[in-house]
């Protein structure tokens, strides 16, 4: 009674100046956060806690994004509850996961960096008498010591629009880059002016004096923290680095790499006078922020600058040639689709195509229409870039479908044209204390976010961040207190919300199969619809993901013969994991896990739980329609 | 009947554990945000963007600005700016209004008053007349 009495207080009061904020139950499937999941969304942010590497710590995502993961993608059914509040505590809430975001974004963004500052000085003091005595040795100097793989810190994004690996490789190391990306006049022309603006504007020695000071800070940089632990050493030096290389690509007027860049030949994208002239406008905003970055004092002024030049070098090829000629915004890391997943996934790639191609059209029709920026112009970059990898696809057979980067990051290997100068004792002493601040930072990373699957997951996390924002006024504002130490369940926690919180409103969001599913029952027999559709032998609504194990029946819509489908399905997680045996010297055990986690998926079905409803691995956000359930 | 008993003990475990191992899996299948077929392709969210941008800047600089405690540190902050621009396709974003826009928002948020505002305004703005307006400009219409 008196539960009810404070909700009806708050929904009263709620009434006045109301806002409104979600909070998400995601079922369970097979894969990530199996047992379920749950968030909450303020206007178009999703706030969710995930796990990671041993630690829990909490994610923002744009909605629509995060409601195609989960209910396309991962095939999840949504329960969302809409909670009316006051807009003063919706401003609370929200504020304190913005301000619990960005303060852990920072925390692991120092650990990330202190562990980059280890890797470089056990690096530097590996090689370090191997330096010194390169150093004697004019022009070029060998890396003495193999370079880490696959480590962030031994990289420079942007470098790459303007260099190769090869260029800082002995002569004998040369190694031809393939492509079709031949800018040496546009870079010429474009960059010639560049240099004559910052000639003109700071001097002819400009460039040389500029490299001076740069090569002078890396020899004097500081091989200990002392009170500069927020911009660490490997920063530093990288963004030096970059800074040096950006200005010999002025000095030296030099090309895009020949992979760098592409053109979109055909007469879709042609360029009209009126089109020609915001391309125009946009050079010259970019030839103003390359020598504003120049001599920027930002950190990180050089890849910058590199992106600006490349972009620049782009533009001036196309107005040059009146085809369009983009820089290649994919990551080195992009995930490629085989042809063999092209050909069996080819009905979904093909409206993915298509929605490629049709955007490309959009972007450059709407160009006449309005004033072009940096940020217009990376969004038509992206745009060109998704849709030539559609194109280029046909001949190379694999296409690059995730990776795309809003600004280019091509990168290179560390070039050591410049090194600091330290000794091998301050080497080690750099090292020692580095050894003593990532253990400090891990300890209290661990201290504050450590998974512990019973105390601190999703569910807890929520509740503890609400709580926390809201204080003693907690039960004022939302009705109660749900206690994060006894609701750690998201199935349960939901009806908790429900039972606690103001809720409005309860909106049943159907996972993408379930959601077609309903759709084929409408229009077709429904005994057949359900026969064809039970298992993934017949299903049309599901060519099967490798992503997903091995299984045969769904058996989220069989609640009465789930134990049977289950016993099924169980038997074909033990079939992949003999399988998954037999092949695990070839495969490093990766289907035998697979096959253990199909089985494992399977027995809750045994005692009619369902967890697994397969995924989707190629639908496109267009798959996801807004129809819902009616609200319960 | 002891063996059935044994079995369903099992079941009921695996449930209870994978059920209770929610969230404990990271990496969704795919970001909307970074998949070559559903990145938004509408020219009408650019207005969006920049909007979404600044918002990003205002929270991310209250959010530095409640957890520096002495003299901040600006090349760290300054690169936490640069990762936020890189995401929205900006590069230079010294350039761009909507930096100091919301960096000017967040500082009234965080109700950062008198000498100590002019003093993150000349810092933020790096003494430049133009920034420092928009900082002001931002500050002022959180009223």
């Amino acid at each position: 009674m008196k539960r009810f009495l404070t909700l009806l207080a708050v929904l009263l009061g709620n009434t006045v100046n109301a806002d409104t904020f979600q909070y998400l139950y995601i079922e369970a499937n097979e894969g990530s956060s199996s047992g379920g999941h749950v968030a909450v969304q303020f206007g178009d942010d999703v706030f969710h806690y995930q796990f990671k590497d041993g630690l829990i710590r909490l994610l923002k995502q744009d909605a629509d994004g995060f409601r195609f993961d989960y209910r396309v993608l991962q095939n999840r059914t949504l329960h969302i509850a809409d909670v009316e509040v006051s807009a003063d505590t919706f401003s609370l809430l929200q504020d304190h996961f913005k301000l619990i975001f960005w303060q852990q974004d920072r925390q692991f963004k120092q650990l990330q960096a202190a562990e980059k500052d280890y890797q470089l000085l056990e690096w530097l003091l590996r090689s370090h008498s191997a330096l010194l005595s390169s150093r004697q040795i004019s022009g070029y100097i060998p890396h003495p010591s193999p370079l880490p793989e696959g480590e962030g810190i031994f990289k420079l994004p942007g470098a790459g629009l303007f260099f190769n690996d090869s260029d800082f490789a002995p002569v004998g190391q040369l190694t031809e880059v393939h492509g079709n990306c031949q800018t040496k006049a546009s870079a010429k022309s474009i960059l010639t002016r560049l240099h004559a603006q910052l000639a003109l504007q700071h001097g002819s020695d400009f460039l040389q004096r500029r490299k001076i000071e740069l090569t002078t800070t890396i020899q004097h940089l500081s091989a200990v923290i002392n009170g500069t632990k927020d911009y660490r050493l490997s920063e530093r030096y990288t963004d030096l680095l970059t800074g040096l290389l950006a200005l010999r690509v002025i000095e030296e007027m030099r090309p895009l790499t020949n992979d760098a860049c592409h053109t979109l030949t055909g007469p879709a994208g042609h360029l009209d006078p009126q089109k020609t002239e915001r391309l125009n406008n946009l050079q010259q905003q970019l030839m103003q922020s390359a020598q504003n970055l120049a001599v920027s004092k930002r950190p990180d002024w050089g890849y910058a600058l590199l992106v600006t030049m490349s972009r620049l070098v782009a533009l001036q090829q196309t107005l040059q040639s009146g085809q369009w000629v983009f820089v290649d915004d994919f990551s080195a890391d992009s995930t490629v689709i085989a042809a063999e997943d092209m050909m069996r996934f080819a009905d979904e790639l093909s409206v993915q195509r298509k929605k490629a191609e049709t955007g490309w059209r959009q972007h450059w029709l709407s160009l006449g229409n309005t004033e072009l920026n940096e940020q217009h112009y990376s969004q038509l970059e992206l745009a060109a870039n998704r849709y030539h990898e559609w194109l280029v696809s046909n001949n190379r057979q694999t296409l690059r479908y995730h990776g795309e980067q809003a600004l280019p990051v091509k990168a290179i290997n560390l070039p050591t044209i410049a090194l600091p100068k330290f000794s091998s004792q301050q080497l080690q002493q750099a090292l020692d204390q580095q050894v003593l601040d990532t253990q400090q930072l891990t300890q209290q990373l661990e201290q504050h976010y450590a998974y512990q699957l019973l105390t601190r997951n999703c569910v807890t996390e929520i509740f503890h961040t609400i709580n926390q924002a809201l204080g003693t006024e907690t039960q004022q504002r939302l009705g109660d207190v749900i206690d994060e130490h006894l609701n750690i369940v998201p199935f349960t926690a939901f009806a908790m919300v429900k039972a606690s919180y103001p809720v409005k409103h309860i909106t049943v969001l159907p996972s993408h199969r379930q959601q077609q599913l309903a759709k084929q029952y409408q229009q077709e027999f429904p005994p057949l619809v359900y026969a064809r559709e039970s298992n993934v032998v017949s299903a049309s609504l599901y060519d099967y993901n490798p992503d997903d194990a091995w299984f045969v029946f769904f058996t989220d819509d069989a609640l009465l013969l789930r134990p049977i489908f289950g016993a099924i399905n169980s038997v074909a997680g033990v079939g992949q994991s003999l399988f998954g045996l037999v092949k695990s010297p070839f495969d490093e055990g990766q289907l035998l896990a697979t096959g253990m986690r199909g089985l494992l998926m399977s027995l809750p079905e045994l005692a009619f739980i369902n967890m697994r409803k397969g995924s989707y691995k190629f639908l496109s956000p267009d798959s996801a329609s807004q129809e819902n359930l009616p609200g319960q | 009947m002891f063996v059935l008993n044994r079995f369903n003990l099992l079941i009921a475990s695996s449930a209870c554990v994978l059920i209770l191992n929610g969230c404990s899996f990271s990496d969704s299948s795919g970001s909307i945000s970074d998949s070559i077929g559903s990145i938004s392709d509408s020219s009408s969210s650019f207005s969006g963007g920049s909007a979404k941008y600044e918002s990003d800047v205002e929270d991310y600089t209250y959010a530095y600005l409640k957890s520096t405690s002495g003299t901040t540190n600006y090349a760290d902050f300054q690169n936490g700016l640069s990762d936020i621009a890189k995401k929205r396709g900006i590069s230079d974003w010294e350039s761009d209004d909507h930096t100091y826009k919301g960096i000017g928002k967040a500082l009234k948020k965080a109700r950062i008053e008198g000498v100590s505002y002019e003093t993150y305004k000349k810092n933020f703005g790096d003494s430049n007349p133009t920034k420092m307006k928009q900082i002001q400009q931002g500050y002022d219409s959180q009223d």
